[in-house]
């Protein structure tokens, strides 16, 4: 027969152990709502140089010392890029993004996770990366069909065709 | 406020500890070791982690399958490594906050304690970075949860600059590399936890880095079992296309992450930033409660007869062990009653303890908790040893007298010889007690150094009116015998220093000091050691020549005596005054010395603060004297001295 103190001893590891299983996995987390889909937006791109380059002088090359007579000058500060996503005709996010650096000339970055309900959606995605000439960026505007924990994401680039939707 | 929140947090952990004791006893509550259950449980988590990582294969097609294979397949090893390694890091977390919360609530963390504060702070963020990498590793939904989070939170951080993130969440960016890199953050993360744990140890005396052996036992144990029973399993591969919706989570180590979509990064930066900052400041934010002058009190120590500084806020037991007294503790947190002990003189604040470990009678009768009380005062402590340093234990001897030479009107050499041929040791330094007949004691030091143990040498100084040095110096003769317990005191020539020494010797303090001098020249010491001794007459300077041939034989010794009465007649050509001007005159600063100071208690207590003064440090600084003077209630004279004079 134990006596009362083992039994206490055995109920407090008992306690002990029933903690360390419970907090280490209850309760559940729900990082995206339940039956909602996640919008992953993503974009890191450089817009436009926001002056083109310009071909220097002689005299202007002259008056430079002999290692510094590059033929072009070229200012460095880039075009903000504007970002503009809807879902069903309802704005969803509308960024214009400076562009990262003392000189303003890296790139322009967003991140956002936005949980949308599931089912079919016409998805409209709008980038603008030079100032002057608003609109006369890029476009993409598909109908689809999103499921449950599905993850879509969107980037932007070049290298990637424009706007990429996956 | 904090004070009343102090308080309650007290009141609380004392009724959770009692009720503990009530299950565990005092001597095996976990919760008096929950520093050292968490150094433990770490090295639980260190060696299962080195386990996994044998099997580990760090790749994206690896990761999540050979985790995988050492849970399922290898349940019986692998599958507990692992599970041990989930509730060793779970177990690690939680005795930690507690632990932190503890020293919180006992006010524990101020002042000196500010080091162990702050490393420790260090010390919780490795740890929850450790923990938090770890979720990354076994490549299932919740590290893909983690492993995005974590880019989007510190994405937040200027010189990541927002492109981090862009690395996670594209399947062709997540690559074998990446998981090199994570699992190279993992262990040396968990080293730098070891590394730390050792520096963060360092100030505490004679910390205990592990809890004592049936609680490492049965933690083990329940460990294992709770491994068995419920083991850590992975929740399905990660995959970057579909959304984590519902995981199972970590609250030990995940509960900032639960804030992340709630509040976004910034806000949790600012959260955990702002906490980390009001933690790193806590030591000296106020409201700061000084018990005392900020340079501390000092105590005297019996049996040991050593003055111990103590400084603000610390507790009597940290003071004593600080100083290699061989105090008896257990818990140190007033849960064992293992440290109790007398206070003969002085107040203190007793601090929060279990009350029946320390009745209201027994603290009405003087007694205390060394590990709960801290000084409001000079204090005179009395302990009962049951340590002796370097574990010679002390006994009662017989001896009979050998020889009886008087070397100066008033100091008599007594040699003893043990009886049946015994043979004593001791360290240079200590001291031994003659017993007399109705039960009193007479300490004094041996003159002898240890390698010479088939007789003992004591100078016996003759106190007017003392009861046994009368009889000594009129009615003992040779071949009478003696009663004597020892060897006994801490006070003892310490070889772990390169500095050299100053040795103070006044008067009969000679004794101690020869017993040093001669066992160092017989190791062959190579430190510098200066003699001062202090006397007023030159009669006074009973055996003179012996220190005088000494520095003819020794290049590394010097002696100089100093008289503080010198008669015309005396024709005296050296050092006259007091032995600490003589001293200070000659090394204004103190601070590369030891100072070994044997005498009567009041050249001890006008040297000490002098000294003190010019740079001695308090661990550089021994005496054999063994009262606070000026605050003491009168003994017998003959008691005040100690191989010195009254
Ligand atoms: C892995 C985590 C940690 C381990 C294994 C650990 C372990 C220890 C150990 C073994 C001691 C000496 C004995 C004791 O007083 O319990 C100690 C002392 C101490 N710890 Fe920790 N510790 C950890 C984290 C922390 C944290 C996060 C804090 C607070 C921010 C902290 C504050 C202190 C303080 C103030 C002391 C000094 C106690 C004194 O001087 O009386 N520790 N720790
Ligand atoms: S050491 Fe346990 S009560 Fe002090």
């Amino acid at each position: 027969m134990p006596s009362g103190a083992s039994l206490a001893q055995l109920a407090t590891y008992a306690a002990f152990g029933a903690l360390l299983v419970a907090l280490s996995r209850h309760p559940a987390y729900r990082p995206v709502p339940p039956g909602d889909a996640l919008l992953q937006v993503s974009i890191a791109h450089a817009g436009v140089r926001l002056r083109p380059c310009r071909r220097l002088s002689a005299q202007e090359l002259a008056a430079r010392a002999p290692n510094m007579r590059a033929a072009f000058k070229c200012p460095r500060a880039r075009s903000p890029v504007r970002v503009s996503i809807a879902l069903d005709g309802r704005a969803l996010l509308d960024e214009t993004l400076a562009p990262s650096g003392f000189a303003r000339d890296g790139l322009s970055t967003l991140y956002r996770r936005i949980p949308v309900a599931a089912g079919t959606h016409l998805l409209r995605v709008q980038v603008d990366d030079d100032v002057r000439a608003p609109h006369a960026g890029a476009l993409r505007e598909i109908e689809l069909r999103l499921d449950a924990g599905q993850v879509l994401s969107i980037d932007f680039g070049p290298q990637r065709d424009g706007i990429a939707i996956s | 406020m904090l004070k009343r929140l102090h308080l309650a947090g007290q009141w609380v952990f004392l009724h959770v500890e009692g009720l503990f004791n009530l299950a565990f006893g005092e001597k095996l509550n976990p919760l008096y070791y929950l520093g050292p259950i968490a150094y433990y449980l770490m090295w639980v988590v260190v060696a299962s982690g080195l386990y996994l990582y044998a099997f580990f294969k760090t790749g994206v097609q690896g990761a999540h399958a050979s985790v995988e294979y050492l849970t399922v397949q290898q349940w019986y090893l692998g599958g507990v490594m692992r599970s041990l390694h989930r509730y060793g890091a779970d177990a690690v977390a939680l005795t930690m906050l507690l632990h932190l919360t503890r020293h919180w609530c006992f006010d524990r963390y101020r002042g000196f304690r500010w080091f162990s504060w702050v490393s420790g702070l260090a010390l919780l963020w490795l740890v929850y970075a450790a923990g938090i990498n770890g979720y990354m590793l076994p490549w299932d939904r919740l590290s893909q949860f983690v492993v995005v989070a974590t880019a989007e939170w510190f994405d937040r951080l200027p010189m990541f600059g927002g492109e981090l993130v862009r690395n996670f969440i594209f399947p062709e960016n997540v690559n074998d590399r990446l998981f090199s890199l994570l699992t190279f953050v993992h262990i040396g993360v968990s080293l730098a936890v070891l590394a730390v744990l050792w520096v963060h140890t360092q100030r505490v005396p004679q910390a205990k880095t592990l809890p004592p052996r049936p609680i490492a036992v049965t933690l083990t144990i329940a460990l294992l079992a709770l491994s068995l029973a419920k083991p850590a399993v992975s929740q399905g591969e990660a995959n970057l296309a579909a959304a984590v919706t519902t995981i199972g989570f970590d609250w030990f180590y995940l509960p900032v992450y639960a804030l992340l979509y709630r509040w976004g990064p910034g806000e949790v930066w600012g959260l955990v930033g702002g906490l980390t900052l009001v933690l790193a400041l806590l030591p000296w934010l106020p409201p700061r409660r000084r018990k005392g002058p900020a340079e501390g009190y000092h105590m005297l120590v019996r049996p040991d007869n050593r003055i111990v500084a103590v400084r603000e806020g610390e507790t009597i037991l940290d003071a004593g062990l600080r100083e290699g007294i061989a105090f008896p503790y257990e818990c140190r947190n007033g849960g064992c009653g293992q440290c109790k002990a007398t206070l003969a003189y002085g107040t203190v604040d007793y601090g929060a303890y279990q009350p029946d470990m320390l009745t209201a009678q027994e603290r009405g009768a003087g007694k205390l908790l060394l590990c709960s009380a801290t000084p409001l005062g000079d204090l005179e402590i009395d302990y009962q040893p049951t340590a002796v340093p370097g574990g010679i234990r002390a006994r009662v001897w017989t001896a009979t007298v050998d020889a009886l030479d008087l070397l100066a009107p008033d100091v008599m050499r007594v040699m003893l010889r043990l009886e049946g041929g015994e043979r004593i040791e001791f360290y240079p330094g200590q001291y031994l007690n003659v017993l007399l007949e109705d039960g009193e004691k007479r300490s004094f030091s041996f003159a002898t150094a240890p390698h010479v143990n088939d007789r003992i040498e004591l100078h016996i100084r003759r106190i007017p009116g003392g009861r046994f040095t009368t009889q000594l110096f009129e009615r003992t003769k040779v071949g009478d015998r003696l009663r004597f317990e020892g060897p006994l005191g801490s006070f003892f020539l310490r070889e772990d220093s390169d500095k050299p020494i100053i040795f103070v010797a006044g008067s009969t303090g000679f004794a101690p000091v020869k017993s040093m001098l001669e066992y160092a020249f017989h190791r062959g010491l190579a430190r510098r050691m200066i003699l001062y001794w202090g006397v007023r007459r030159p009669e006074d300077l009973y055996l003179a020549l012996l220190p005088r041939q000494w520095a003819r034989e020794h290049a590394n010794f010097s002696f100089v005596p100093v008289l503080s009465d010198p008669r015309p007649e005396d024709h005296w050509q050296e050092r006259t005054g007091l032995v600490h001007d003589a001293i200070l005159a000659d090394f204004p600063d103190l601070s590369g010395y030891q100072v070994y100071a044997c005498g009567s208690v009041e050249m001890v207590e006008a040297t000490h603060p002098a000294f003190t003064a010019h740079g001695l440090r308090q661990d550089d600084c021994f005496s054999d004297a063994f009262r606070l003077a000026a605050r003491v209630r009168s003994h017998a004279p003959e008691l005040v001295r100690l191989g010195g004079t009254a």
